[in-house]
C-alpha cells in the first residue's frame, strides 16, 4: 500500500516535470537590408587560400551560397605586415568564391595579415593586421568505443586530443576533424555478365560539424586532456582513418568564434544571452558602424592523424544497410582506401 | 400525553439528536401497524415538532434563530431560550435552522407523531486568522497618505492556487497591477517597468539578494513563517533606499506567548514545519521554522540523461524575541538558504544566504520610541566543474553589513515623525576560481574583490492638516564610497571603452576612496480627501541604486552577480512621479483604484553586443549607459468583505530604454529607443476567492498579458559551412501573448476559530486549461534548415495537494 501511494506520487511528480514542451512553430525569418559577410582564412600550411563573400538574406536548404547572394567581382586581396600583398582571383565555378594564385605567397608564424575588398559597388572594407599566433603541437590522439543506444544510429569511436598549452602568453585554440571510414551497402553486381556482387563497401568521408574552441585562460601553462574532438561513426568492420587540425586564434577570433557557436546553440531557455549580430573582423573604411558578418582568421596549424585498427568484434548497425552500390548509396563514396595514414 | 418511557434513534446525518418521543412500547407496536393506513386515510393527520437551538461552542441558546420548513415555507422563530415549536401535516420535510452569525443547518425530517429536533448551530467564521489583518482599518486606502503600495493577505496565500502546492509570495505578487515577470519559472519580479535588481527585497529588514529556489520556480522564503508582506511601487519611505524601483517588506511571525504551537505542511516538492511558542511566559518566545525540498526523490526515477540530474533546496528562519521590560525589547533572527542542482552535463550549481539579525526596540515615552537594528546578509554562488581532469569550482559573492537607527516621533494624532541613519559596509567576490581535485587542470584564478560604504540619513514626518489634506515628506540623503585595494585602469578619452584602448592605471591602496557618489532623494505623497469615499494622492520619489546584477540573460539567471558602483557605472537613478484616484463605496466593501505614474530612470546598465560577463577583470569594457522610462496606468477593483472577495485589475504599461554611447559602433538598434526585456504593454488579472462555508474555499486566478519583446533573426548566411541566422535589431518583436487560468479548492477543518488542532488541504490545478504559454521562441538549425519553436515551461495542466497541520 505504501509503495503504491509512493509511486503514483513519483507519477505526478513525473507529469508535472515533464511538462515542458518544445513544439515547431511556423515563424518565417524576416529579410532585412542585405549585409555583407565574409568567410575567409590564411594559414602557414602552403595551400591556396580562400576568401567566400555573400550577403545576407534567405537561404534556403542549400549547401551552395545561393546565386542572387554570392558577392561576385569584388577585388579582394590579403596583405602582411612586410610590405607582401597578394590578389585573390574569383573561382569560375562557386560563385562568390576568391582564391590565391601565388603559390609562394605561405603565411609565416609571427606575421600580420590584412584582408581588403573592394566591393562593384566601390565600398571598400579591411581587416586590421592580425598576427599568425604559433601553435602548440597536437600531443596525442586517443579513441574509445561508444555505443548509441539511439535509434537509426550507429555505434562510433569517440576521438580525444591531447595537447600541452605552452605558459608564456595567452592562447586560443579551435580544432576541427574528418575522418573517413568503411560503409556498407547492399552492393550491386561486378558486372552484366555474372551474378558477383560488388561495391558492397566504400570509404565514406565524415566531417564534425561542431566549432570547438578552448581559451587557456583556466588552466595556463597547464595540459589540456580528452578534449573529445571527432566521432567516427561505425558502419562497418573496418579501419577508421582521422585527421585533426588544431588551429591558433588570436582574441578577436576566439571571441568571434565563441559567439558563433554559441548562436548555433541557442535553445531559448533562460540561460540564453540576448542574442546579437555576429560581427567579425571586416570593416566598411569609411562608416565603422558597417561591420561584415564572419571573420578572416588568421591562425597557424598543427595537425594530427590517427589510424583505428579493424576490430572484428565491432560492426554497423545491420537496419542502416542501404540498397545499391556503396559508392552511390553514399555522398563522397569512394573504393580507393584513403592514403595518407600507415 | 405522559411521557413515560423514550426510545431514542441516532440521525447518522450528524452531531444533532433527533429523538422519536413516542408514548410506549405497547403504542409503539399498534403505530407500526396503523402507519400505511393512517397515511393514506389521514393524511391531514398532524403532529408537533419542537426543540431548542444552541450554540454549538458555548451550548447556550440562540435567541431568535429562524426556522424554515419546506415545501410548505412554514416559518417560526425561537423565543428567548432557544426554543422553538411547530404543528405539521405528517410527511418528510426539510428543516433549516439558521441564525445571523452562524452556518445555517438543514434536517431531513420524517415524523409521523410529535417530534423533538434539537439543533446546535456553528458560530460562522469569514477569517480564521483575521488577527493579522486587524491593524488595517477598512478605509486606508481612502484615509491615508501611502499609495503605491500592496499588502498581501497572508491568510489568503495559501488558498490561492500554485504550482506544485507552493505557496509563494512573490508568485502572488505577480497578480497584483503593476508587478509581471519575463516568464514562468523566472525568479524575482518586474514592479513598474523595472529590472529585478531593483527591488529591495527584505526579510525583518535585511535585503536578500536572491530571491529563488530551483532556478526560479519557487521564492526563497518560506511563506508559512510570515506575518506580512508590503511591496511599495511607488512612495517608498524615506528609510528605505538603495535599489530604484520597489521595496518588497517582509515581516516574519513573532513567537506566541501561550503555548507551543506547531504547523505542519506537506506537499509535492516540499514540506515545511513551524514551531513557535514560549520558553520563558511573556519574556523570552521563539519561532522555528524549516522547510526542505525532495524533488531528488522523483528524479532518481528517472533513466539518464534525466535521471543524472539533481535538484534540491532547503530554508531555515528563526527567531528569538526577548522582552526584557515593558520599554525595551530585544529580537534576534536567521535566516538560511540553499539550493543546489545539476543538469545532466558535468556542471553543477549551488548557492546560498545567511542573515543575521539584532534588533532592539526601545520605547523612550508614549511619543518617542527607538529602533536599532545590526544585520548582515551574505550571498554566496557557485558552480562546479565535474569533468575529469578540468574539475573547478567558480565562487561569487556578496556580503552586506548593516547598522541602522531610527527614532520615531508622535506628539499628537496628526503629526508623525521619523529620524534616522544607517551604514552598509558591502564586500564583493565578483570571481574566484580554483581546481576542485588533486589532478585538475585548472588553475586558480581570482578576480579582484570590491568594497564600499553606502550610508543614509532620513528624515521623514506626515502632518494631517484637516480631512481633506495630508501631507507625507522625507527626505534622505544617501552617499557612496567605493574603496581600495584596487587597480583602475584608465581609458583613452575619445575611444570606447575596450581592453586595446588602455593608457595607464591608477593603483589605489586598501580603503582609499577611489570615488564617492552621492544626492538627496526626496520622498514626497500628498493626500486631497474628497468627502469620506474618495481622494486623490500625488506622489514624487527618487531613489539612487548602488550596486547591480550583471546579466545578460532575459531572466535572471544562476551564473549572474553583483557588481558596485565604481568609477566606470555611476549609480543607477530613479525620478517617479504618480497620481491617483481612490475610490470606496457600500461601506468599504468595494475599493476603486486608478494609479498612474512616469519614471525616468539614468545609469543603468546594459551590454555590448556579445559581452563577455563572467571571469571577465575589466567588465567595465563589456558594459553600457543606458537610460530609461516607464509609464503606466493601473486601474483596479477589489472586494474586501462577503463571502466572495477579490481583485480585477488592468495595466496598461510601457518600460523602455536606450542606450547612450558617444560611439556609434556600440549603438544599439541605432541609438533609438527600444522596449526592454520586461515590457509587456497589455496586463489584466483576475483573483478571486469564494468562501463555500464549512471551512471550504475555491479560489481563481486569471491572467493575461502581453508577451514580452524578444528579437527575431532577420536574415541569414553561411558560414564555416552551416547556416548562420542574424539578429540585428534588439527587442522589436514580441513572442505571442500570455493567459493562464489556475483553481483551488481549500478545506480548513476549524469548526470554531479557538480551536487548536486542525488542517488545512489544498487541492490545486494551475494552468486549467493547459495552455502552453511562449516562454521563448527561438531558431535553430537543424540539418541545415533553419526552423523555429516555441518553448513553454508549462506545456499542461497542474495538479497538486498540499496538507498542512497545525497543532
Amino acid at each position: 500500500m505504501q509503495k503504491i501511494t509512493m509511486k503514483f506520487l513519483l507519477l505526478i511528480l513525473f507529469a508535472v516535470m515533464l511538462t515542458s514542451c518544445i513544439d515547431e512553430i511556423d515563424l518565417p525569418i524576416r529579410v532585412e537590408k542585405p549585409k555583407l559577410v565574409v568567410d575567409g582564412l590564411i594559414t602557414n600550411e602552403n595551400t591556396q587560400y580562400v576568401v567566400k563573400l555573400s550577403f545576407t538574406g534567405k537561404y534556403q536548404n542549400s549547401l551552395a551560397t545561393p546565386a542572387n547572394l554570392a558577392l561576385n567581382g569584388a577585388k579582394v586581396t590579403i596583405t602582411d605586415d612586410r610590405g607582401r600583398k597578394t590578389d585573390l582571383k574569383q573561382d569560375v565555378l562557386e560563385l562568390g568564391t576568391y582564391r590565391t594564385i601565388d603559390p609562394s605567397f605561405v603565411g609565416t608564424i609571427g606575421y600580420s595579415y590584412k584582408l581588403e575588398v573592394t566591393l562593384p559597388s566601390g565600398d571598400k572594407y579591411s581587416t586590421k593586421p592580425e598576427r599568425m599566433n604559433d601553435v602548440a603541437p597536437i600531443l596525442n590522439l586517443s579513441y574509445e568505443f561508444k555505443n548509441v543506444v539511439t535509434n537509426n544510429q550507429t555505434d562510433a569511436y569517440q576521438v580525444y586530443l591531447d595537447t600541452k598549452d605552452p605558459g608564456e602568453q595567452q592562447n586560443f585554440y579551435r580544432w576541427s576533424a574528418y575522418g573517413y571510414s568503411r560503409w556498407e551497402s547492399t552492393g550491386a553486381l561486378c558486372s552484366a555478365f555474372g551474378p558477383t556482387i560488388c561495391y558492397q563497401y566504400c570509404w565514406v568521408p565524415t566531417d564534425y560539424p561542431q566549432v570547438l574552441l578552448y581559451s587557456d585562460a583556466s588552466i595556463n601553462g597547464n595540459f589540456i586532456k580528452k578534449v573529445p574532438v571527432f566521432l567516427s561513426p561505425i558502419r562497418a568492420t573496418g579501419n577508421h582513418f582521422i585527421e585533426v587540425t588544431q588551429y591558433s586564434l588570436s582574441k578577436d577570433a576566439y571571441t568571434f568564434w565563441s559567439l558563433y557557436e554559441e548562436q548555433r546553440k541557442r535553445v531559448g531557455t533562460i540561460f540564453d544571452p540576448q542574442p546579437a549580430p555576429i560581427e567579425g573582423n571586416l570593416v566598411n573604411e569609411t562608416d565603422p558602424t558597417d561591420i561584415a558578418l564572419g571573420y578572416f582568421s588568421v591562425s597557424a596549424v598543427s595537425k594530427k592523424k590517427l589510424t583505428i585498427p579493424i576490430d572484428v568484434s565491432v560492426t554497423g548497425n545491420p537496419d542502416l544497410i542501404p540498397l545499391g552500390d556503396c559508392r552511390r548509396a553514399f555522398t563522397n563514396g569512394t573504393l580507393d582506401r584513403p592514403s595518407g595514414w600507415e | 400525553m405522559i411521557i413515560s418511557n423514550y426510545s431514542y434513534t441516532f440521525a447518522v446525518l450528524d452531531e444533532s439528536i433527533i429523538r422519536n418521543k413516542l408514548k410506549s412500547p405497547l403504542l409503539k407496536f399498534s403505530l407500526i401497524f396503523f402507519i400505511f393506513a393512517f397515511f393514506q386515510m389521514h393524511s391531514n393527520a398532524k403532529a408537533k415538532i419542537e426543540g431548542i437551538i444552541i450554540d454549538a461552542t458555548t451550548k447556550k441558546p440562540i435567541v431568535g434563530a429562524s426556522i424554515v420548513i419546506s415545501p410548505g415555507n412554514k416559518g417560526t422563530k425561537t423565543d428567548e431560550n432557544g426554543k422553538y415549536s411547530i404543528t405539521l401535516p405528517f410527511g418528510e420535510y426539510f428543516l433549516t435552522a439558521s441564525a445571523v452569525g452562524y452556518y445555517k443547518k438543514t434536517r431531513l425530517v420524517k415524523f409521523v407523531d410529535d417530534l423533538v429536533l434539537d439543533l446546535e448551530l456553528a458560530e460562522e467564521i469569514k477569517d480564521f486568522d483575521e488577527v493579522i489583518v486587524k491593524g488595517r482599518r477598512e478605509d486606508a486606502n481612502i484615509k491615508d497618505v501611502e499609495m503605491g503600495a500592496i499588502k498581501l493577505n497572508m491568510t489568503n496565500l495559501r488558498k490561492i492556487p500554485v504550482v506544485f502546492g507552493e505557496s509563494d509570495i512573490i508568485k502572488a505578487l505577480t497578480l497584483q497591477p503593476g508587478v509581471t515577470t519575463v516568464g514562468e519559472g523566472a525568479g524575482g519580479l518586474n514592479v513598474r517597468g523595472g529590472k529585478v535588481d531593483q527591488n529591495l527585497v527584505t526579510l525583518d529588514g535585511v535585503p536578500l539578494f536572491n530571491t529563488s529556489h530551483l532556478l526560479g520556480f519557487f521564492t526563497s522564503i518560506n511563506a508559512d513563517v510570515v506575518q506580512d508582506v508590503t511591496l511599495y511601487k511607488g512612495g517608498v519611505p524615506a528609510s528605505s533606499g538603495g535599489r530604484l524601483s520597489a521595496l518588497l517588506a517582509m515581516n516574519t511571525k513573532v513567537g506566541n506567548d501561550e503555548r507551543v504551537k506547531y504547523s505542519v505542511g506537506v506537499g509535492t516538492i516540499s514540506s515545511r514545519l513551524v514551531v513557535d511558542g514560549p520558553i520563558i511566559k511573556n519574556k523570552l518566545n521563539f519561532v522555528l521554522a524549516g522547510r526542505i525540498a525532495y524533488p531528488n526523490v522523483a528524479i532518481k526515477n528517472f533513466p539518464p540523461p534525466i535521471g543524472d540530474s539533481r535538484a534540491f533546496f532547503y530554508d531555515f528562519n528563526g527567531k528569538l524575541s526577548f522582552k526584557l521590560n515593558e520599554k525595551n525589547r530585544f529580537t534576534l533572527s536567521g535566516y538560511r538558504s540553499f539550493d543546489d542542482f545539476k543538469f545532466p552535463e558535468d556542471t553543477a550549481y549551488s548557492w546560498n544566504m545567511t542573515q543575521a539579525n539584532l534588533q532592539w526596540n526601545r520605547v523612550i515615552s508614549n511619543k518617542l520610541s527607538l529602533n536599532t537594528a545590526v544585520f548582515m546578509s551574505n550571498y554566496d554562488f557557485d558552480v562546479i566543474g565535474l569533468k575529469a581532469e578540468n574539475e573547478f569550482l567558480l565562487n561569487s559573492a556578496i556580503s552586506h553589513k548593516e547598522a541602522k537607527t531610527a527614532l520615531f516621533y508622535t506628539p499628537t494624532v496628526k503629526i508623525k515623525g521619523e529620524f534616522g541613519a544607517n551604514i552598509i559596509r558591502y564586500d564583493v567576490s565578483p570571481s574566484d576560481q580554483k581546481p576542485n581535485a588533486p589532478n585538475s587542470n585548472i588553475i586558480y584564478e581570482k578576480l579582484a574583490t570590491e568594497k564600499a560604504n553606502e550610508g543614509a540619513v532620513f528624515a521623514s514626518g506626515e502632518y494631517v492638516f484637516n480631512e481633506i489634506f495630508t501631507l507625507s515628506a522625507g527626505l534622505r540623503y544617501s552617499f557612496y564610497q567605493n574603496l581600495g585595494p584596487k587597480t583602475v585602469y584608465n581609458y583613452g578619452s575619445d575611444q570606447p571603452r575596450l581592453p586595446e584602448n588602455i593608457t595607464d592605471s591608477t593603483v589605489y591602496t586598501n580603503n582609499k576612496v577611489i570615488k564617492s557618489y552621492g544626492g538627496l532623494e526626496p520622498r514626497i505623497s500628498l493626500k486631497i480627501g474628497l468627502g469620506e469615499q474618495t481622494s486623490i494622492k500625488f506622489s514624487y520619489n527618487k531613489m539612487r541604486q548602488y550596486l547591480n546584477l550583471i546579466s545578460n540573460t532575459t531572466a535572471i539567471s544562476p551564473i549572474d552577480y553583483w557588481k558596485l558602483a565604481d568609477t566606470y557605472i555611476p549609480p543607477q537613478i530613479a525620478d517617479q512621479y504618480s497620481m491617483g484616484i481612490f475610490r470606496n463605496s457600500t461601506d468599504n466593501i468595494y475599493e476603486f483604484a486608478v494609479e498612474g505614474y512616469y519614471k525616468d530612470l539614468t545609469d543603468l546598465v546594459d551590454y555590448k553586443k556579445g559581452a563577455r560577463l563572467s571571469k571577465n577583470p575589466l567588465i567595465e569594457t563589456a558594459l553600457l549607459a543606458a537610460i530609461g522610462r516607464a509609464y503606466g496606468l493601473e486601474t483596479s477593483i477589489k472586494k474586501n468583505k462577503g463571502d466572495f472577495t477579490g481583485i480585477i485589475s488592468y495595466t496598461y504599461s510601457r518600460s523602455l530604454t536606450k542606450i547612450v554611447t558617444p560611439f556609434p559602433i556600440e549603438a544599439v538598434n541605432g541609438g533609438r529607443w527600444f522596449p526592454a526585456n520586461y515590457d509587456r504593454p497589455h496586463n489584466f488579472t483576475a483573483s478571486v476567492l469564494h468562501n463555500l462555508g464549512y471551512g471550504f474555499n475555491l479560489s481563481g486566478n486569471f491572467v493575461y498579458t502581453s508577451g514580452r519583446p524578444a528579437t527575431y533573426p532577420d536574415g541569414s548566411y553561411r558560414f564555416n559551412g552551416l547556416p548562420v541566422i542574424n539578429y540585428s535589431r534588439r527587442n522589436i518583436d514580441r513572442i505571442p501573448d500570455y493567459h493562464r487560468m489556475d483553481l483551488s479548492l481549500s478545506f480548513d477543518t476549524r469548526k470554531v476559530k479557538e480551536q487548536k488542532k486542525y488542517s488545512i488541504w489544498v487541492l490545486s490545478f494551475y494552468n486549467l486549461y493547459a495552455r502552453k504559454n511562449p516562454y521563448s521562441i527561438y531558431f535553430t538549425s537543424y540539418n541545415r534548415i533553419t526552423r523555429s519553436y516555441r518553448l513553454s515551461v508549462f506545456g499542461s495542466i497542474i495538479p497538486s495537494l498540499t496538507f498542512n497541520k497545525n497543532f
